[in-house]
């Protein structure tokens, strides 16, 4: 891979955490050295505690490294605040109540992505034509009919249907960097599969690099251009290209049981 | 009767009211249980009374004895965000703090306003009669500070601050920097609870350091009245209805003491006026009347949920 194309790079990350007792320390991220590619589609995989949800907290802010380098886009962002870097990350996770505020209405809660995206809160009232527009033609693309409710309040709203909002109002953000945090696994599998689909669409379409936590091995297979399987705090697997589209699910899957040393949840072998 | 307790609850109401949207903003906005308020409210009836034996206009000494508020709150916002203080021990902290301070700046426990010019003498020069003043006075300064929050909280600052009260790990991660929205909204809340002190200062023509205690449970019976009364997400609805609410709980004490309840006993009126609100707003009607063997099976499962939904949260 060519360095300049690399929008995401960690050198040497490490974050540890410190339990209880404090004499024993769970090295979440064990000195990780990662490079992502501009307008690519990571997927990560691993088993719990492997590492993922960290590394995502990581790039996002929410947590900071106790080791180590995180640029985006050749800046140094890993001593910035979350707040900070909102302008140019988004993140969608597993929770809809944490993606979208149910207090507020759908359209405020648009209004919240454009402004975030300028880091602008400003003493003015927002554009309230602009924000319904924007917030219409990214809800249109999941067929919901959600952009028919835009007044009414997003706790009306199903898990799913908040789901769709909170990728369309990162869809509206237009960030350098999306991070999903399994953000269908919560869905029934019809609903998903649609908001997969999409966001997936959105993706390609805004050319936004993306990194996405998934216990499906399938959908990692699918919907990523490259294959990161991670372990007790680091990378054991890294699969792109044709080395990728070479392996199938049933290949990977034995793969995953014979390094992380243990069976696949049924779930992750029955979604095939 | 009834017009006159409307006019008392008007008259000493109305003077509540920039207290009553101050602890709209502070707990129910920000979700910050914020006591300082009441010692801000006797901080700013000491500093505007200071500034008033001192020559000040009414409107300057206003505005100072706002000042005073909002670096109340200042601190207390910095005790929670620097120090990591949780913002209810913060406050009761502010709040025995502030007494002494209030004492300092007046130089005494009390000091009289006969003399002076106030807000109040100037409604009454119109020619009002002291009643009207009053009403006039509170009315015109609750309105535009009402006004004023309303404005705020619909602009895309105000909507952040909103959103900081909801979830602070969604907003920070939306772009707004939190700690500085909790820090200006903790001030500004102060602020308009220091003006409601002033204008109690002002209006009774002298100023006592005892007149801050127990007000917070003012603004609280302000803020449950007035969201028993109105049910709405609209920010606008939400200050009319704690403004309602202020001037409700005035007539409801008046009312009592015309009934002839001693007046020591308004501060118990006041905390069950409280429950009765507070119980209303949870159960509904259902606390207050006798229901099937069924209904109090499915109250008595709603109580089971309650208790296994219940969270402790650590003072220190």
């Amino acid at each position: 891979m060519h360095p300049s194309l690399s929008a995401v790079r960690l050198r040497g990350a490490t974050k540890r955490f410190v339990g209880l007792g404090k004499k024993e320390v769970l090295t979440a991220l064990d000195s990780i050295d990662l490079d992502v590619e501009e307008s690519s589609c990571v997927a990560l995989i691993g088993s719990n505690g492997a590492g993922k949800s960290t590394l995502l907290s990581i790039l996002m802010g929410t947590l900071l490294l106790d080791e180590g380098v995180l640029q985006l886009d050749h800046q140094d962002v890993g001593e910035q605040p979350s707040w900070k870097r909102a302008d140019k990350i988004a993140l969608v996770r597993q929770n809809p109540e944490h993606n979208v505020l149910s207090a507020l209405s759908i359209e405020e809660n648009f209004a919240l992505a454009i402004m975030g995206r300028e880091r602008a809160f400003g003493l003015r009232r927002y554009d309230r034509d602009a924000v319904r527009h924007a917030a219409t033609q990214a809800l249109a693309k999941f067929g919901m009919g959600i952009e028919s409710r835009l007044s009414e309040a997003a706790g009306t709203l199903s898990g799913g249907q908040r789901q769709a909002v909170a990728v369309a109002m990162a869809a509206v953000r237009n960030p350098r960097l999306l991070l999903l945090d399994e953000h269908v696994s919560a869905l029934d599998p019809k609903r998903a599969k649609v908001v997969a689909e999409v966001t997936e669409d959105i993706v390609r379409a805004q050319s936004i690099t993306t990194v996405m936590v998934t216990h499906d091995l399938s959908h990692a297979l699918k919907h990523s251009d490259r294959v990161l399987m991670m372990h007790r705090g680091r990378i054991v697997m890294d699969l792109s290209g044709d080395e990728k589209n070479a392996i199938g699910f049933t290949e990977l899957a034995s793969r995953f049981e014979h390094l992380v040393g243990e069976a696949l949840p049924d779930r992750t072998l029955l979604a095939v | 009767m009834i017009r006159d307790v409307l006019f008392l609850g008007l008259q000493i109401g109305l003077l509540y009211g920039p207290l009553a949207l101050g602890v709209y903003l502070a707990i129910n906005v920000l979700s910050l249980p914020d006591l300082t308020l009441e010692g801000s409210f006797g901080l700013g009836g000491a500093a505007s009374a200071t500034g008033l034996v001192l020559g000040l206009d009414p409107v300057s000494a206003l505005l100072l004895g706002m000042c005073a508020g909002a670096l109340a709150g200042l601190t207390t916002a910095i005790l929670h965000v620097v120090l990591q203080m949780n913002v209810l021990l913060a406050g009761i902290l502010m709040t025995t703090a502030a007494w002494s301070v209030s004492i300092i700046v007046m130089g005494t426990g009390n000091i009289s306003l006969v003399r002076a010019e106030t807000l109040f003498v100037w409604a009454e020069a119109i020619p009002l009669g002291n009643q009207a003043a009053t009403i006039l006075v509170g009315g015109v300064v609750t309105l535009l500070f009402g006004l004023f929050l309303t404005w705020l909280l619909g602009t895309g600052f105000g909507l952040a601050t909103r959103v900081t009260g909801l979830n602070i790990q969604t907003a920070r991660s939306m772009g707004i920097r939190t700690e500085m929205h909790q820090v200006i909204g903790l001030m500004l809340a102060n602020a308009l609870a220091a003006a409601s002190g002033a204008l109690v200062a002002q209006s009774q023509g002298f100023m006592d350091v005892s007149i801050q205690g127990g007000v917070i449970v003012v603004g609280l019976a302000a803020l449950t009245i007035g969201m028993s009364v109105m049910r709405s997400d609209r920010i606008a609805a939400g200050v009319l209805s704690v403004v309602a609410g202020v001037v409700i709980y005035r007539c409801i004490v008046a009312l009592s003491l015309r009934m002839g309840i001693p007046p020591n006993a308004v501060k118990l009126i006041t905390a069950i006026l409280v429950f009765a609100f507070v119980a209303a707003r949870i159960h509904g009607k259902g606390i207050f009347t006798v229901t099937s063997f069924v209904g109090w099976q499915a109250r008595r499962r709603k109580h089971m949920q309650f208790l296994e939904n219940d969270r402790v949260a650590p003072l220190f």
